[in-house]
């Protein structure tokens, strides 16, 4: 009973230990010396899981790109990808650990608003440029001075800033009626970025003379989401603005659907209706109308090249790509490829001094580093998702953040 | 903004009712498995959201396969008890008769490898499946999902072949010896392993069936069974272990609660409100509502 016991525990031993090591046989080490190592944030398991996947094939993507072309400083370019677990500690430990044991130049991710502000800190401190590349609000000023920017952080995403209110105008021009104020409903998930999206959409729609019919905030792990969605039918909206990302963005829509909600009013969303969640949400998003800096239907060469690649590399994934964070992650390892270059070295303020004003063309269309706030300056579109596809049906032009206004690090 | 209620017409109250019955009919589908077999087994099942989830996946592809939803909700329920036949043979077996402890880690680490390995075989962004049906009935003016009602009326005959068997059924009468005494069902014949073997595959089959069931209205990802896991085990931990009446009365106070504050006064409310009504409920009664003496 004894050896049986004994054999068991070895076994388990061996099987873990031989897990641990394949697991980690494809990450480079700090001891590679050869090598431009980046380090990328990316929420591999929890509510965000499929952004965390996006992030990395963009960002291997690129990889590979660069590589074609010679690596970064004459070096070839080696992603280590570290799971931040959708959560704020996770992404800073993990940010640490790229930092302090695999050295790397830059840092790219997150998934989520409150991981990258917990990833801010410790780059800042360590001097490590650090893009983050997903959407959301303005993070690149300095902690305690949010007059002044960063010198460690840039942002490639939009934020509300960019897109609220040109997004607000086209939909009321479409689908307000005449002689009546524009009526809103806005519901999201509980955490940072669905309520300081919402909190701007309130602020410029009142600004626009377009009434909030309510304001409502759900727990993530919400599965019953029937009492909030007839509370939205009863009070028949022209606009229902979802900020629900992830799984529970697509729960909600799953039974809003099937009570109906959809043949009432226009739904539309901020990061809900993202790629990466519409392979979950199916039927369910026909007809959203969305806001985005991103489709896989663009038709610039540039994303043709991108999409191409991404194909090549991932056939076996069956939407692509998706449009935040694949395209995100591949555009900021590419612009800060040729910051390096214009640099000629990694140090960190040289870098910074090359980031200012870069420009260049992207999957989504010509970007450039706006020096006052590091935020891309990008162009955005208004899609309709048709067939699960992002149709663009106007193009909004170059957006830009207004100085560093909002910025929501501390 | 205009305050909640001035919102909502006369309807509302019809609405509330039927979200109630709703939600209450859902956490009973998705808890019946593991009462079952806690119930039985005194066995804690960790895995069991993980067993929803599974279900959900395998109603998914099989749907996607060419069979209908029905059939493919089936196909999930064969599927889901099959694997729990391994489990019970593989994890459990050897664990029977020690304490509690060793039964929840295994099943906890079970728990986490499945949803690790349904998101290495089939990627994080999840898959959907649409509803047998899209109509929308109208209950007084109130809209109600027809599927809703389908799926109340199924948890209704589940619970009714769950008592024939129990209390009509040879089987029945084996399994309840079982659970009264094991030293003494032992001593008649009965093979109290054997029973244990089918409860479990039982319970995993409804698991499989209740996730498959549920899929058209949530996200069907790797994660999918962690909150309908947690929301089983208060709904088991409240109602006790008397009788089927118990994980009907703590879907009543778990689902139902949250149900019904979350209409009036907003989601966050309803998860601080519904849980602090378990949390009165079982200080008040710890074994359960309904529980053996």
């Amino acid at each position: 009973m004894k050896n049986r016991t004994t054999k068991k525990v070895w076994f388990a031993v061996t099987l873990i230990t031989a897990i641990l090591y394949l697991a980690n046989c494809r990450q480079p080490t700090a001891g590679d010396q050869n090598v431009f190592l980046i380090g990328v944030l990316a929420p591999k398991t929890g509510f965000m899981s499929g952004h965390g996947n996006s992030i990395e094939s963009g960002a291997r993507v690129a990889e590979e790109y660069l590589n074609s072309r010679g690596g970064i400083l004459g070096k070839p370019v080696r992603l280590v990808i570290a799971d931040t677990t959708s959560e704020p500690a996770g992404a800073a430990e993990r940010a640490r650990e790229l930092i302090q044991r695999q050295h790397v130049k830059l840092l790219i991710g997150t998934g989520t608003s409150a991981s990258t502000l917990a990833v801010i800190p410790v780059a800042t401190e360590a001097k490590v440029p650090f893009i983050y590349s997903l959407d959301g609000e303005l993070k690149t000023c300095q902690s305690g001075d949010p007059n002044s920017v960063s010198h460690s952080i840039w942002g490639s995403g939009f934020t509300e800033r960019m897109i609220v209110e040109p997004f607000l105008k086209h939909l009321a021009t479409r689908f307000s009626t005449p002689g009546k104020p524009f009526r809103i409903y806005l519901i999201g998930g509980d955490y940072v970025y669905p309520r300081s999206t919402n909190g701007y959409v309130r602020t410029v729609a009142e600004r626009l003379g377009y009434q909030i019919m309510a304001e409502e905030y759900s727990d993530t792990a919400t599965q019953d989401y029937s009492p909030l969605i007839r509370r939205i039918m009863a009070a028949k909206p022209d606009l229902l603005i979802v900020t629900n990302p992830g799984a529970s963005g697509v729960t909600f829509m799953r039974q809003a659907v099937q009570i109906g909600l959809h043949k009432d009013m226009n739904i539309s969303g901020f990061a809900t209706f993202d790629q990466e969640a519409i392979d979950a949400m199916g039927t369910a998003s026909e007809g959203v109308f969305c806001v985005n800096r991103y489709s896989n239907q663009l038709t610039n060469p540039e994303n043709q090249a991108f999409v191409q690649a991404f194909r090549n590399m991932f056939p076996n994934q069956p939407l692509l790509p998706g449009p935040t964070a694949a395209a995100g992650a591949y555009g900021s390892l590419l612009v800060a490829a040729k910051a390096f270059t214009l640099a000629g070295t990694t140090d960190p303020e040289k870098f910074y001094d090359a980031m200012g004003n870069l420009e260049l063309e992207l999957p989504q269309g010509r970007v450039r580093i706006n020096k006052q706030n590091n935020i891309f300056d990008q162009p955005i579109y208004i899609m309709q998702i048709k067939n699960q596809q992002y149709s663009v049906i106007a193009d909004l032009g170059m957006q830009t953040h207004p100085g560093l206004e909002a910025c929501s690090v501390q | 903004m205009p305050r909640r209620h001035e919102l909502y017409p006369m309807s509302f109250t019809t609405g509330v009712l039927l979200d109630l019955i709703s939600s209450v009919s859902t956490l009973l589908l998705a808890a019946l498995g593991l009462y079952i077999i806690y119930g039985v087994m005194r066995t804690i099942n960790m895995a069991h959201g993980e067993f929803l989830m599974l279900g959900a996946y395998t109603c998914s592809i099989v749907h996607d396969a060419g069979w209908n939803f029905w059939l493919s909700a089936l196909a999930a329920a064969v599927v889901v008890g099959l694997l729990g036949a391994i489990v019970e043979r593989f994890v459990l077996r050897s664990l029977y008769g020690r304490n509690d402890l060793s039964t929840l880690l295994a099943t906890w680490g079970l728990s986490m490898s499945l949803i690790e390995g349904t998101r290495l075989l089939f990627g994080p962004s999840g898959r959907f499946i649409d509803p047998p049906t899209s109509t929308v009935i109208s209950v007084s003016g109130t809209p109600f999902p027809l599927y809703s009602l389908i799926l109340l009326l199924i948890t209704l005959l589940l619970l009714a072949m769950i008592l024939y068997i129990m209390y009509r059924t040879k089987a029945g009468v084996i399994m309840r010896a079982a659970v009264e005494n094991r030293d003494v069902a032992e001593g008649f014949g009965i093979k109290v392993e054997s029973v244990y073997r089918w409860t479990f595959i039982a319970g995993s089959a409804l698991a499989g069936l209740s996730g498959a069931l549920l899929a058209p209205a949530a996200a069907v990802t790797p994660q999918m069974g962690i909150e309908y896991g947690w929301r089983c085990f208060l709904v088991i931990i409240t109602g006790g272990f008397g009788s089927l009446a118990s994980p009907v009365l703590g879907a009543v106070i778990v689902g139902g609660s949250k149900s019904v504050l979350n209409s009036y006064f907003g989601i966050t409310t309803s998860t601080i409100g519904g849980l602090s009504l378990v949390l009165l409920v079982l200080l008040i009664r710890p074994s359960g509502i309904v529980s053996r003496s």
